[in-house]
């Protein structure tokens, strides 16, 4: 009753201006929905705000990571002597003299001499393609491997004796014959073994350097190959990454 | 202001000490995580804080070095971002990392000429309303689909490391148009709403860092980052007057 007390002054104001211009005018929204609209809004608000309050809060502050303090480590503080032990003792774990560097994904090979780069050129490496035989359904991965690895062996014209998939990607029956997989010309003039089949070596299609199209070898130029094969002695580290 | 001198000196000197800046125990603990990974002939990721820089390494040696435009560290402020501490000098790769796309190689049947590529794609023009192009030969194939699968890796991801620290790589350049603030917004909001809601479930949120580098930069680290590849943080090194 005493709302109904409250709300009738209201409506007979709001209705007057219409009475007297005598002609129907736009109806005022009922209070109620008013207020629902009104209630809706503050809940929506509260909503986003509660929201951005949890996203904010769950959030992270960042500074720059140099600021920030280290952890507490286990040990006493070490002594010049001992710091000077462990410089060294990563010194050692590092390949001394002569050591090649690959860039199997960007194709780039680099010469180095204890630290100091000698050459940097383009090469080719691995396709990285799979090559499955219709007829047996074997299947080769033509990746170069990343990783350690040391040049085993080094020969001067060298031979190359062809494997299956070599034939199974021109679509060429395997050979009967153990002399039809020699090939003399593909290789170029020299061939650095780095064992399990990869090799670094010449190459007939010199435009190629530079792009991926190997089958997991590893092909320079033919001034190139000549200076790796004049500097890089036998044992020497090969890194491929 | 005279008097306050002394104790905003003492103020700076003891945030330059919190920061990290490698004492000898962090030095020497540094060194021998590096001897210990540099022996096992694998490779590993440095990050160091005083070159701004992620290197790639094996065997000591520094294969590719990632320049940083900017390197941030996060600590979720539910879990008191007020003095963030780097949870460890060395972690573990915990994320797998998928593989890219490899290109099949079909030799030729009988009747047909040439060795072709599955997945290479079309070559060059021959789209709609373009004049058929001349085809790809094999390696032609072989370096589209290769630069194709690289254009494809995401330039910002995240990688999970143990103990508990996310690694954000954010290969993108620091752009104000309304596409990159819209982008990081939403970036801020999910990275927002993931840690309230581990903090609701009681877990614990990782320590963050974001790497800032290249697009070219993030694929290409993508493309090395092997299962369980350690990371180390190299602060930077002490001023001189702070060793001993």
């Amino acid at each position: 009753m005493e709302q109904d007390a409250e709300l009738t002054p209201v409506t007979a104001t709001a209705a007057a201006p219409d009475a007297t211009a005598g002609e129907p005018g736009p109806l005022p929204l009922p209070r109620r929905w008013t207020r629902i609209a009104l209630c809706a809004g503050l809940g929506l608000v509260l909503l986003g705000s509660l929201l951005g309050l949890a996203v904010w809060l769950g959030g992270y502050a960042y500074q720059p990571a140099s600021a920030a303090a280290l952890p507490e480590l286990p040990g006493t503080e070490p002594t010049p002597k001992a710091l000077a032990g462990l410089e060294k003792a990563l010194t050692q774990v590092r390949p001394k003299g002569v050591y090649l560097t690959v860039d199997v994904v960007e194709n780039r090979l680099s010469l180095w001499r204890n630290g100091t780069q000698l050459l940097a050129t383009v090469c080719s490496a691995g396709t990285g393609a799979i090559l499955r035989d219709p007829r047996t359904g074997k299947e080769w991965i033509f990746d170069t491997p990343r990783g350690v690895r040391r040049i085993r062996e080094k020969k001067k014209d060298p031979v190359w004796t062809k494997p299956d998939w070599a034939f199974v990607e021109e679509g060429a029956p395997l050979p009967k014959r153990w002399s039809e997989r020699i090939d003399r010309v593909t290789l170029g003039d020299y061939a650095l073994y780095l064992g399990d089949g990869y090799m670094i070596h010449g190459t007939l299609y010199q435009r190629y350097l530079g792009r991926p199209v190997t089958h997991g070898c590893i092909r320079l130029g033919d001034q190139d190959l000549e200076t790796v094969f004049r500097t890089a002695p036998v044992g020497a580290y090969v890194l491929l990454f | 202001m005279r008097p306050l001198l002394p104790v905003v000196a003492t103020l700076a000197l003891g945030a330059l000490a919190g920061g990290a800046v490698a004492q000898p125990a962090a030095r020497s603990y540094y060194l021998q995580e590096e001897v210990r990974v540099a022996k096992s002939q694998k490779f590993y990721l440095v990050l160091d804080l005083g070159a701004q820089a992620l290197d790639l390494r094996l065997l000591g040696v520094t294969l590719r070095r990632f320049p940083l435009q900017a390197t941030l560290l996060g600590q979720s402020r539910l879990q008191g971002a007020g003095n963030p501490v780097w949870p460890g000098l060395s972690f573990t790769l915990e994320s797998e990392v998928e593989e890219p796309d490899r290109p099949v190689i079909h030799p030729p049947q009988a009747g047909q000429e040439t060795t072709t590529v599955v997945g290479a794609g079309d070559a060059p023009g021959s789209g709609d309303g373009a004049a058929p192009a001349k085809p790809l030969s094999l390696a032609e194939s072989l370096t589209a689909f290769r630069e194709r699968t690289f254009a494809g890796i995401p330039p910002v991801y995240r990688l999970h490391f143990q103990p508990d620290l996310d690694l954000v790589i954010r290969g993108e350049p620091v752009a104000t148009d309304w596409q990159s603030r819209l982008r990081r917004l939403r970036f801020r909001f999910d990275e927002g709403w993931s840690g309230f809601r581990h903090w609701l479930a009681r877990e614990p949120v990782a320590t963050r860092v974001t790497l800032f580098m290249t697009p070219d930069d993030a694929k290409r680290l993508y493309l090395v980052l092997d299962p369980a590849i350690p990371l180390l943080i190299a602060a930077a090194a002490a001023p001189q007057a702070a060793t001993r």
